[in-house]
């Protein structure tokens, strides 16, 4: 009896372990690699809009001032722009451009932000 | 029969994990996709094969098979039945047994959700937890069998702990263990995303967040539950003590509070990319810590496992995989680094990082207090124990800090503010704060640390609420009515404003704290059958005193009317109760709870004639604290909820007529 328990205990992962490579189904099937360029502007495109929302919300509660609301807003408004239309290109060239969408935030850090002067924060 | 049935699903349990590793490694080393399904395949089998086990346990106890070592050790014919499931995990290799069920279970949950989403990433994941579910096994089956066979069969067995005979027992054990083991699974997503080389573009991420708040919302209810199970049934009137279990139930707690905040900045900006790591190893290694201490580790706590050589066992695993978690840390490090960078100081991202360091601060305080009588020990030969108040006057300003900052930190817009900004939005929560002060100290409260601490909270809760108010004011102002308006600002951002209804909660707690630990007031009394005495603004009667005597127990229960100035609350009953075969006197407190202050009576002994000692305590807003628990649960389920976006194709001709106009 106990040997029969312990038969039928060995199956259950023993079936479940030989299933895949028996069937060699997983093989063919494609598999969409997690850090391929597409899934990568998806997530631009997800912070892009995610950054959108909270500075409208940020904007409507107070909590941001107009400079900078209008900056904010430009730099997610690009990003998502540029997002969609990579998104309708093939891979090759998404790739390309995520590389020059790197290559523009890089440069456009070195650019300093507008400041905020005393004039425009005196207009408020 | 049974219990050969359980063994035998341990053991085949243990080769199948065995082989989920080998498998999901090679797997995904070679790339041969059949043997990484094959692996998730017999991942998917081992929480059946240990719920055989578990089954097989439960029926022992619920049989009364003193045959099994385990049962014969943690019941008895007297325990109550309905105890069986809590003398299930209260030994050794029970709750060893428990953790490992609950891990499969977790990780096939995991697994579940990952492999679709993270093709590259699962395999290395779930070799890595299939790695930590077979070191619980192989730990179970050769040192600590919950299923062996005693050669002898005892006629009755030493019984269940009378300490864990209490409601409590069968939520607060599971949660803490449940709650520390599953840090593995956030952790072995970001370690499994890094060997994959996929830990620099942020996929991990959202899994990882899902799971990091998972954990962390099962340890806060885990530590929540042992604070109140403390309150209720320790007899001291207190709810922590800094003890050493307690610590290290703590410190998991606090990484992992910091990388929930922490991983939101890498999803939103790709930026804390190494410090999310760090910090994932970080609260990691401070769980397995927790479970050294449990498990027989040098320190001593009223409520940690007999000390045995696991413990180091448990010490040596949490030291491997530090050292290799550091070892893969350095070889992937090149693909962690940030996609940006700070822009300015003035921030929400900086906030995080402020918060960050402070989280970390308190739990390596704690770890310090918790370890020093060990350093003391080896350095002096003699045992220092760090007691409350090193803890509370290092770790007190600390914790006000965060709560400072958690009052600040989420009303600065991402990327950068100004100082104008800054001034705008902090008037009204400083504003309150300062009223909060000034309004305590005019009814008459003197203490200026918890004017400061209530100042805190004021101000804290002042800046949420006024956000939301003035995110209200703002949908009203577009027509729509006040809560529809309200439930609108808080359904379009639920990731913050979840973190919002955490943070009242965290508040409430926090305000609990700083009342019942500085105007706690306490005095033991003697009282004889009839007598009467006044404290804190309450009178009480003992009225009578009887004595039950149990099999495993003697039970001394006293009946006290209870008033409060001219008001009757009724009779209160607290007993004491003295289990002969422990050892062991255990007291339960009778408490009268309002959000106002809690009267807490327990009887600290008797006497023949039937005088008894009764320990008397005030305690200010202790309510308050169990009240922020199923906040906190809700903020972190608000927060979860799925929120649908717009796909890029939904909003293609809108965004670009609005860019064409801009």
């Amino acid at each position: 009896m106990l040997v029969l328990t312990a038969l039928l205990l060995a199956l259950l992962p023993a079936v479940a372990i030989l299933y895949p490579i028996l069937r060699r189904r997983a093989a063919a099937e494609p598999v969409d690699d997690e850090a391929g360029p597409r899934a990568e502007l998806v997530r631009r495109w997800d912070s892009a809009l995610a950054g959108l929302r909270n500075t409208e919300l940020d904007r409507a509660v107070g909590n941001l001032s107009d400079e900078d609301y209008e900056w904010l807003r430009e730099q997610y408004m690009t990003e998502a722009v540029v997002v969609m239309k990579a998104l309708e290109l093939d891979e090759g060239r998404q790739r390309a451009l995520l590389t020059r969408i790197e290559r523009e935030v890089r440069r456009s850090r070195t650019e300093p932000p507008p400041d905020v002067g005393p004039e425009e924060e005196g207009r408020e | 029969m049974m219990v050969d049935a359980g063994h035998l699903a341990l053991v085949i349990a243990f080769v199948a994990t065995l082989y989920v590793v080998a498998a999901s490694f090679v797997g995904a080393l070679r790339r041969v996709p059949e043997l990484s399904t094959s692996g998730r395949y017999g991942l998917y089998t081992v929480p059946v094969l240990l719920g055989v086990s578990t089954f097989a346990l439960v029926q022992a106890f619920v049989r009364n098979d003193f045959s099994v070592r385990y049962v014969a050790e943690n019941s008895s014919l007297s325990m109550p039945k309905a105890y069986t499931w809590v003398a299930m995990y209260a030994g050794n290799s029970g709750s060893l047994l428990f953790i490992a069920l609950a891990l499969s279970v977790l990780a096939v949950a995991a697994v579940l959700t990952l492999h679709r989403r993270l093709p590259y990433t699962a395999p290395y994941a779930t070799a890595l937890m299939a790695a930590f579910l077979a070191f619980f096994l192989g730990v179970m089956l050769f040192l600590a069998d919950p299923l062996e066979r005693l050669p002898i069969v005892p006629e009755d067995g030493q019984g269940i702990n009378p300490l864990l005979v209490h409601f409590g027992m069968f939520i607060h054990p599971p949660l803490q263990m449940t709650g520390l083991v599953s840090v593995t699974i956030p952790f072995s997503i970001a370690m499994g995303a890094m060997l994959a080389k996929r830990g620099g573009r942020d996929e991990w991420v959202d899994v990882g967040r899902l799971w990091g708040m998972l954990s962390w919302l099962i340890m806060t209810a885990g530590l929540m539950l042992g604070a109140w199970w403390a309150y209720t049934i320790l007899g001291w009137g207190g709810y922590w003590a800094w003890d050493p279990v307690e610590n290290s139930a703590l410190m998991p707690w606090l990484a992992m509070t910091a990388f929930v905040h922490s991983i939101m900045v890498q999803k939103r900006r790709g930026m804390f990319r190494m410090w999310n790591i760090v910090l994932i190893v970080v609260a990691f290694t401070l769980a397995q810590m927790g479970m050294f201490i449990n498990r027989g580790g040098p320190v001593p706590s009223v409520h940690s496992f007999a000390q045995s050589a696991m413990g180091w066992i448990f010490l040596s695993f949490m030291v491997g995989t530090l050292a290799l978690s550091m070892a893969a840390f350095v070889w992937r490090m090149d693909t962690l680094k940030s996609r940006e960078k700070l822009d300015s100081l003035l921030s929400r991202e900086s906030a995080f990082l402020v918060q960050n360091v402070l989280f970390l601060l308190v739990a390596f305080v704690t770890l310090w207090g918790t370890v020093f009588p060990v350093f003391s020990e080896a350095a002096q030969g003699t045992t220092v124990t760090v007691g409350r108040p090193f803890f509370d006057r290092v770790n007190g300003p600390l914790l006000l800090a965060l709560i400072a900052l958690m009052g600040v930190g989420p009303l600065l817009p991402w990327r950068r503010a100004t100082p104008r900004i800054l001034f705008a939005v902090t008037r009204v929560p400083v504003g309150a704060g300062l009223i909060t002060a000034a309004v305590l100290a005019a009814f008459g409260m003197r203490d200026p640390v918890a004017l400061l601490a209530f100042a805190v909270c004021g101000a804290a809760t002042a800046g949420i609420l006024h956000e939301w108010a003035r995110g209200t004011r703002s949908r009203h102002g577009r027509g729509e009515a006040y809560p529809v308006a309200f439930g609108r600002l808080l359904l379009a951002n639920r990731p913050r404003y979840g973190g919002y209804i955490v943070h009242i909660g965290i508040v409430l707690l926090a305000a609990g704290a700083v009342g019942s630990s500085f105007f706690g007031v306490q005095r033991d009394i003697a009282l004889r059958p009839g007598e009467e005495a006044s404290f804190g603004g309450y009178t009480f009667r003992y009225l009578s005193h009887d004595v039950s005597l149990y099999p495993d127990r003697r039970e001394e229960a006293a009946d006290v009317e209870l008033r409060a100035g001219d008001r009757y609350l009724g009779v209160v009953r607290p007993f004491r109760a003295v289990y002969p075969d422990f050892n062991i006197a255990s007291t339960r407190g009778a408490i009268r709870s309002t959000p106002v202050e809690d009267f807490y009576i327990v009887p600290s002994e008797f006497g023949d004639d039937g005088q008894a000692v009764f320990r008397v305590m005030v305690n200010p807003m202790v309510w308050w604290m169990w009240a922020s628990g199923p906040i906190l649960v809700l903020g972190v389920l608000f927060a979860l909820s799925p929120q649908r976006q717009p796909s890029p194709a939904a909003l293609r001709v809108p965004v670009f007529a609005e860019t064409s106009r801009a």
